[in-house]
């Protein structure tokens, strides 16, 4: 077991080394460069034409009048060093954006999250057990409504209907009133009045699914000799659910789990640009458009590592729960 | 002597008044104090200020506004009433809080067509046309408290323009006149004088918009700048390492600001308000206490205490809570379209706020054609001016105002605007009126045949004509405009095939595209009024702008034509602008460029709207609005306030 | 033979039915399945046909009908029922202080609907010229979904919509299945370097992140290629990097699987690697690879909507229901013309149903329990 995380940990380190490359790549792919998109920007506003001698005083000063590669090999020897550089667009360390953006980001999804699980599992659950019941029915349809509505949709329906009916504030996490105050009562509860939309919206489609797997598993499990077996020796109901089936049925799901750790942090992307909340989706969605070198790469990096850890969580967990699965072979 | 000059400027200014009293939208700005006085027979006794100063001289943080004013500050006849002090602005898009504050030197009136003076005092252009003197008011400061000097100005030009870090380019090409770089004197503190080899009257006309130095604000603060600069400090790279920059000139460049400088906490400032925080989801500016500008009564500008810039880029969520009444002023320029505008008049009462109905100066709709077209066959054909004729002509332009401006725009050719002295009636009309059949004529003469089932018309190589438009800047008007066109070109025979691309400006500046809704070379028509210096070959065709421009060093050789119209223009820079010399000049040249049709107009002029709530007041109701005249100062923000 | 058949009981043919027979038995229990089946039945029907079933070409402009709303079909007039139904005509007017265009039916122009009008010429399936539509009025104008900021008839940009967007997301889902099953099997069943290797590799592209993927290769995709083909390779792509999540699901099971006893059995038995792959391990967790199926087409659907949005999908003049949402996702269309987000509800219906579907195969994929 020991030298198979260690064995993991090796490739980890690779592949994020191979994923630099990747990211790197990805940010570049689309031709053009952040100069040349912001004289773009700029052109666009003014409606004339830059003068060149400014357009090459500001390939210089942002960096990008070098070789493709020598850009690469200066942002990764920067990034190895820990320091993820300052973003060009906003012109601030990339740490300090994404410092200010991550609690927000990771309260909302992890929030969803839970709303997912806790509104996945015991459905799933449920309409395994009471298959075709009327509350399978009623569960199945609500839940693919919401996993078939499109997000960007279901987020804008969603917001007019609170504003519609409800009079709420819409958009970001607080009404203007309370942005720039420091935390009180009034404050939270504004912010617990913003939240339900996102969290609604983010987590539906997840739940969907995980009620549809954890059915779909759990109704595998029942099906099997053992629990047929059981049940015959008259082993009690719930007993017999919890100790063996439900915990199996569970297994793929768990082995999931770990990778909802980058989701935490991007899974609500476009959800989170139609709401325009001040969190890591966005960021990243601008820095790309914009092809904020620093930014953007230092966000794919930090998720690709979150990937990364949250797969090789799941293997442990995997291997954890199911001592059938022999490591040491696969080694 | 100097006396003198300023007497003479002042007579200049009271006629740009004259003229600007037509414009009823349009506020009343006298450059001093003592013009205010003379002009108006009545007197400022006193100064006051905001009471949020006021607690602060009290405390002994700030000195009284006496001493913060300068000798002659401005004075502004508010636009509707004296305004009240106080209150918070919400305001919104965050990227426009550059706009509210954008005061330069000089500035625009509100139709484009004059040169009025803001932070500076005057100016003035010995009768040469080789040296302009510019004069700054006394006792002006700095958002901290420091004076602004001639040496802020000399900081900028010397130590940044002529850096060879900074700007390894040097200095744009109307700091160059006659091919050498000019000289700046400083006479005193509060006078400056810039030498020229030749004559540059275009110089002003671009100085008076607040970015019109395209090198931006052409002063700095050089007090609080300095630290970074290598010639003033020798341990500036080291200061730039513990900031996390490689170079000194990279912290520079950063803490300078350039174009945001709304983004940069800590630098000093001459404008309405200072920039104090900024986060991921909002920005807040409080007012300059050292502000130049006082009202009629004596007030110091601004009336607005506190500016508060929601970070919401979505148009979606602005309206949201624009309907809803959150937001006190929304700019919608380029962000609301006009789809939107039945939406957001219709909750106008629900919001509290009024829809404030403008024009842009820079059209929407226009389609440039590029005569260096990389496919031979489309590019000759392009080259005759009947196809070019025939795509105007089958252009409906009253349905695409309809359809897409709600018939408020001004359909027509492409052609300055008519607040250009030099400008023709005719020019707009020019093959603009809707006549698909003499289109079809024009395209037969041509021998371009139909194909067999006569939808499309085929090109000489057998191909069909098909024609490559790309979008650009993408905005939800243009694309709807594309969609048109191509049903409309159909008719002729043309298939369009629409693209939007993201890098479009890169394309064009390597000469590839084939037909460009909205050329980046679109407005500048009003400040040619001014006396701009414009492209010889404007429009698509870099190669061709650019051999002109090098004189034949790069770019392809255009037809003898456009280098005649090289001379004109160069001719055209040396003469006065306004002069009849000039305006003929002016005349010939845009008769020519209007003629040749390789840009297409369709609509100029089109609507746009900003919304303010129904509070704040002073703002004008109509009226023209865009970049041209630098966006939103050109309503003079710092009168706006908050009617309680 | 046929004979004895008919004389053996109820109870008794449940044990000589075949497996496909018992199936299609245990399906048709699931009511929600069977209404799924058939509504996408119809779907894919329309869109096979869109031409012949919309009832105007999709990029006819009618100008003076901008934003008009759908109209209703009617049988009941002032003087009383009609047998034939008909719609009202359109009166347009612009309020004119919001500017906003506003309709009222026009209860004096009655247009009456026909079946198989002649109507836009089109080209089915861009081989058979016609003018022939399935239903439509003779004169004036229909519009049943209403109509976009250009005046086209939305019902028929929604057939042809449909088209697109339910024969490409069956490709890509496809294109992922097959790779997913074929090298998360392998993967599962081999173990070892082979395992690693694959293993690694998924590894490698889950943590790519989507987005900037999606943006990077629709940037990097041909100028040249029209719309249609851009999308088509996005689909590719996106499925490419789609089959990771289920060559994981699969190799999960195979390795809890392989530990079974008929597995060994089949070793036993002499059989080859592949033979026990797909024919003792694959069907043993069918319905899991089904109920994966079922839900990844309509992620597909969901996926080029998303992809839309961003400005990244199929582009106009191709029309998908992610193009037509594309100009629905806005407060305006909310507040003054919801009847653009109608491409909304079918991307729901689609997606409920292929739920639907898959569930009632997935209960009928083991017809034994």
């Amino acid at each position: 077991m020991l030298i198979y995380v260690m064995r993991r940990f090796l490739y980890m380190a690779v592949i994020l080394l191979l994923l630099s490359v990747v990211a790197f790549i990805i940010i570049q792919l689309p031709p053009g460069d952040y100069v040349s998109a912001y004289i773009a920007e700029l052109e666009t506003m003014k409606g004339e034409r830059m003068e060149e001698a400014e357009i090459i005083a500001l390939r210089k000063a942002y960096g990008v009048d070098q070789p493709i590669y020598i850009q690469y090999f200066k942002w990764i020897r920067k990034l190895l060093r820990g320091d993820f550089g300052i973003s060009l667009q906003w012109q601030r360390p990339v740490i300090d954006l994404i410092a200010e953006r991550l609690p927000l980001t990771v309260m909302i999804c992890a929030l969803a999250t839970v709303f997912t699980y806790a509104m996945g599992v015991p459905i799933g659950i449920y309409s395994a057990i009471r298959q075709y019941s009327a509350g399978d029915y009623f569960f199945t349809v609500v839940g693919f409504i919401g996993l078939a509505a499109p997000n960007f949709l279901l987020a804008l329906i969603l917001m007019f209907l609170f504003y519609k009916y409800l009079g709420l504030s819409v958009g970001g996490l607080f009404s203007t009133q309370y942005m720039n105050v420091p935390w009180s009562v009034g404050k939270f509860i504004d912010m617990v009045k913003h939240l339900p939309i996102p969290v609604i919206v983010i987590g539906t489609p997840g739940a969907a699914a995980l009620i549809r797997t954890m059915r779909g598993c759990l109704l595998d499990e029942l099906h099997k000799q053992y629990v047929i077996t059981a049940r015959a020796k008259g082993v009690a109901e719930r007993t017999l659910l919890f100790k063996y089936p439900i915990r199996v049925a569970i297994n793929p799901i768990v082995s999931t789990i770990g990778w909802t750790l980058p989701w935490l942090v991007s899974g609500g992307t476009i959800t989170e640009i139609v709401l325009s909340l001040p969190t890591t989706g966005p960021l990243l969605f601008q820095a790309l458009l914009k092809q904020d070198m620093e930014l953007a790469g230092s966000i794919i990096m930090f998720l690709s590592f979150l990937t990364v850890i949250g797969t090789f969580i799941s293997d442990i967990l995997l291997a954890l729960l199911d001592p059938r699965i022999r490591y040491e072979r696969s080694t | 002597m100097m006396r003198r000059s300023i007497a003479m400027l002042l007579s200049g200014i009271i006629c740009l008044l004259g003229v600007s009293l037509a414009f009823s939208q349009e506020t009343r700005v006298y450059s001093t104090l003592a013009d205010y006085e003379k002009l108006t027979g009545r007197k400022i006794e006193k100064f006051s200020e905001s009471p949020m100063l006021r607690i602060k001289v009290a405390a002994g943080i700030l000195p009284p506004a006496e001493e913060r004013l300068p000798e002659e500050p401005s004075v502004i006849e508010p636009l509707e009433e004296i305004g009240q002090y106080g209150g918070t602005l919400h305001y919104v898009p965050p990227g426009r809080l550059r706009d509210v504050r954008n005061h330069g030197l000089f500035m625009r009136s509100q139709d484009g067509a004059k040169i009025l003076t803001d932070i500076a005092k005057g100016y003035e252009y010995s009768k040469d046309y080789k040296t302009l003197t510019i004069y700054l008011r006394k006792g002006t400061k700095w958002s901290d408290g420091a004076p602004f000097t001639v040496d802020d100005i000399l900081f900028w030009w010397e130590d940044i323009m002529l850096n060879k870090e900074l700007n390894p380019a040097g200095p744009a090409k109307e700091w160059k006149p006659g091919g050498k770089v000019a000289e700046f004197e400083k006479v005193d503190d509060y006078t400056l004088s810039i030498h020229f080899a030749a004559p540059n009257p275009a110089l002003m006309a671009k100085l008076s918009h607040p970015y019109g130095a395209a090198q931006a604000h052409f002063f700095d603060p050089k007090h609080y700048l300095k630290r970074w600069h290598i010639k003033y400090n020798p341990e500036a790279n080291e200061l730039a390492k513990e900031e996390g920059y490689e170079y000194w000139w990279q912290a520079l460049r950063y803490h300078e600001g350039k174009w945001e400088t709304h983004k940069r906490i800590g630098l000093p400032t001459l404008s309405s308000w200072v920039v104090t925080k900024i986060t991921p989801s909002y920005m807040v500016a409080e007012r300059n206490p050292y502000f130049w500008q006082i009202d009629a009564a004596g007030n110091q500008l601004p009336y607005i205490d506190k500016l508060f810039v929601l970070n919401i880029e979505d148009p979606e969520v602005i309206i949201m809570k624009a309907i809803a009444g959150e937001l006190d002023f929304v700019q919608g320029y380029e962000l609301l379209p006009m789809e939107d505008y039945p939406l957001c008049k219709e909750s106008e009462e629900e919001g509290g706020y009024r829809v404030l109905l403008y024009r842009d100066f820079k059209s929407d709709g226009m389609i440039s054609i590029n005569p260096l077209t990389p496919d031979p066959v489309l590019r000759k054909i392009f080259r005759d001016i009947r196809f070019r004729q025939a795509l105007s002509l089958s252009i409906n332009r009253e349905a695409i105002n309809d359809a897409v401006f709600f018939g408020l725009a001004r359909p027509g050719q492409w052609a300055p605007l008519p607040a250009s002295s030099f400008y023709k009636e005719e020019w707009g009309r020019y093959y603009a009126d809707y006549d698909v059949e003499r289109a079809n004529a024009l395209l037969d003469e041509m021998g371009l045949r139909w194909d067999s089932e006569h939808k499309y018309r085929l090109r000489p190589d057998g191909r069909t004509l098909e024609i490559l438009l790309e979008s650009g800047h993408g905005s939800k008007a243009e694309a709807t405009m594309e969609e048109l066109l191509a049903a409309q070109w159909k008719k002729i025979g043309v298939k369009l095939v629409v693209r939007t691309e993201k890098c479009v400006h890169e394309r064009l500046r390597q000469d590839l595209c084939e037909l460009l809704t909205t050329a980046p070379t679109s407005t500048g028509w009003v400040d040619l009024a001014l006396g701009t210096p414009e492209p010889y070959f404007w429009g698509l065709g870099e190669g061709w702008n650019n051999w002109l421009t090098s004189d034949g060093k790069t770019g392809k050789e255009p037809p003898d034509e456009w280098k005649e119209v090289k001379k004109w223009v160069d001719k055209s820079l040396t003469l006065p602008p306004g002069s009849k010399e000039w305006i003929d000049l002016k005349q010939k040249i845009w008769d020519f460029r209007v003629k040749q049709l390789w840009i297409i107009g369709i609509v100029g002029q089109a609507p746009l709207f900003n919304l303010a709530k129904n509070y704040v007041r002073n703002v004008p109701e109509e009226g023209m609005f865009g970049w041209a005249t630098g966006m939103d100062i050109v309503q003079r923000p710092q009168q706006w306030f908050i009617k309680k | 033979m046929k004979k004895e058949k008919r004389k053996i009981g109820a109870e008794e043919k449940f044990y000589v039915a075949t497996q496909w027979q018992l199936m299609w038995r245990k399906f048709k229990k699931h009511k929600l399945a069977i209404l799924g089946g058939t509504i996408l039945v119809i779907f894919y029907v329309l869109g096979t046909f869109c031409e012949f079933f919309s009832t105007q070409d999709l990029y006819k402009q009618h100008l003076g009908y901008i934003h008009a709303p759908p109209q209703r079909i009617r049988f009941f007039h002032e003087e009383g029922f009609h047998l034939r139904p008909f719609v009202y005509g359109l009166k347009r007017r612009l309020d004119p202080r919001t500017l906003r265009r506003t309709y009222v039916e026009d209860k004096t122009k009655k247009y009456p609907i026909y079946f198989f009008v002649h109507g836009d010429k089109y080209k089915l399936w861009n081989l058979f010229p016609t003018d022939v539509h399935f239903f439509g009025v003779k004169e004036g104008t229909m519009f049943l979904f209403g109509t976009d900021k250009l005046g086209r008839d939305l019902f028929s940009r929604n057939l042809y919509a449909a088209r697109i967007s339910l024969s490409v997301s069956l490709i890509g889902v496809a294109l992922s299945f097959v790779l997913g099953c074929i090298l998360g099997g392998i993967s599962g069943y081999f173990g070892g370097r082979v395992d690693m290797a694959i293993q690694r590799v998924i590894e490698f592209l889950i943590c790519i992140p989507t987005i900037p993927l999606w943006m990077a290769l629709s940037a990097a995709l041909p100028k040249k290629w029209s719309p249609i083909k851009v999308y088509f390779g996005i689909t590719i792509i996106l499925s490419i990097v789609g089959w990771c999540g289920l060559a994981r699901v699969v190799r999960g099971k195979l390795l809890e699987l392989r530990e079974e006893d008929f597995v060994m059995a089949a070793k036993i038995a002499g059989a080859s690697e592949l033979r026990i792959i797909v024919n003792h391990l694959l069907p043993s967790f069918l319905s899991y690879l089904i109920v994966s199926l079922t839900l990844s087409i309509p992620n597909m659907i969901l996926g080029e909507t998303s992809l839309s949005f961003l400005g990244l999908g199929i582009r106009a003049p191709a029309v998908s229901w992610g193009v037509l949402l594309q100009n629905a996702q806005n407060v305006r269309t909310v507040a003054l013309h919801p009847w653009l987000l109608i491409p909304g509800l079918f991307v729901i219906i689609t997606v409920l149903t292929f739920n639907f579907l898959g569930d009632g195969l997935r209960d009928a994929a083991d017809p034994y329990k």
